[in-house]
């Protein structure tokens, strides 16, 4: 977890230019990972995933003075795009009560031919139906391959709770999705 | 991002599972072209917050020394009060009907009696305590007062009496 830009705040208070610098490395090397979480944060919008991403760096690089390195920069970061992400979807909560209108599935990925479309909309759809704390966790921990400890730093959570919203969200997701599961298509 | 917590992440169980919904649930891959305008975006954004702040800043500073300009020049305005006066309710329109044939009844009884019965001499018998046989010289005394052409304000009848006066001359 530690950052390439760990330096930053230092850096850029003994040398302006450098912060400038410093930020631009740091959205180089988590620019694909960032809008690859908010991708699945968001329920598989590549639009809103960009928007989710480009607002979260705007945040970080407006709050950059004030981190302190209580944790590392990048666990910093993820937990202002996570929040980012659940402002995006109440938002999108609230738009679609006021306007009384399903959503919209988000448009297939162009060129995408190495996946099904039919399968990315169920699993998007079981994760929909998870608590937006059991899918959080779920997809920083076994999706994105953080662990237990940085999931809970991320997402402001006791790591005792993070691991039980584990545990319920690959239960449920299971039972949504019994066929992608090999214990199932073995014993079936 | 892993650090050696992996013993805690997922059984050997889950792994596939897991690994099957990772690889078919992942955002698409991004063509050049799509993260150098992501890029460009934001740079743009970033500069726009650049100016956006000092802006904002220059805008409060403004609006602040206006406000304070605005109170010093504004000239200072008296706040005058006025009580306009309003036509009677219906039930104090009754009031002055009741009272007003009450006290000319009042006054063709006071007639016929030759005693003396001024304001002084009624004041006189209310301050006094009433005695079982005194209950008509009160109400008299009561009469007497109600009746009694505009006196002055610091002779006014309280309110209370005012009102049993009008009970009284109405009944």
């Amino acid at each position: 977890m530690s950052s390439s830009i760990a330096s930053l705040t230092q850096e850029s208070a003994v040398v302006p230019g450098a912060r400038v610098q410093a930020f631009e490395a740091f959205v180089a090397a988590h620019r694909d990972r960032a809008i690859g979480l908010a991708w699945r944060l968001v329920g598989g919008d590549g639009a809103a995933a960009e928007d989710v991403a480009q607002e979260a760096f705007v945040r970080a690089h407006r709050a950059l003075g004030r981190f302190r390195e209580e944790a590392g920069l990048a666990t910093w970061f993820y937990r202002i795009l996570v929040n980012e992400a659940r402002r995006y979807r109440r938002w999108r909560w609230v738009r679609e009560r006021l306007a009384g209108e399903s959503r919209a599935e988000p448009e297939d990925p162009k060129g995408d031919v190495s996946r099904d479309p039919a399968l990315r909309r169920r699993i998007a759809r079981a994760l929909d139906r998870l608590s937006s704390a059991q899918r959080e966790t779920f997809l920083l921990v076994h999706l994105e391959g953080m662990t237990v400890r940085e999931a809970a730093a991320i997402t402001g959570r006791a790591t005792g709770t993070v691991k039980s919203h584990l545990h319920r969200a690959l239960r449920s997701l299971r039972e949504d999705l019994a066929d992608l599961d090999p214990a199932t298509e073995a014993s079936a | 991002m892993t650090d050696g917590h992996d013993d805690d992440r997922r059984s050997a169980a889950d792994g596939a599972f897991v690994r099957r919904i990772a690889s078919e649930y992942a955002a698409p891959r991004r063509s050049a072209a799509e993260q150098v305008a992501f890029v460009a975006k934001l740079d743009a954004r970033l500069e726009r917050e650049r100016w956006r702040r000092p802006a904002v800043a220059a805008g409060a500073v403004v609006a602040a020394l206006a406000a304070v300009l605005l109170l010093r020049l504004a000239p200072a305005v008296e706040t005058v009060r006025t009580i306009e006066p309003h036509a009677p309710l219906p039930n104090e329109t009754a009031m002055i009907d009741t009272r007003t044939s009450g006290g000319k009844a009042a006054e063709g009884f006071l007639a016929d009696d030759p005693r003396p019965r001024d304001a002084d001499w009624a004041t006189t018998l209310l301050a006094q305590d009433a005695t079982p046989d005194s209950g008509v010289a009160q109400a008299e005394a009561i009469l007497v007062l109600a009746i009694r052409p505009d006196p002055a304000p610091a002779e006014a009848l309280p309110d209370d009496y005012e009102a049993i006066a009008s009970v009284l001359l109405g009944g």
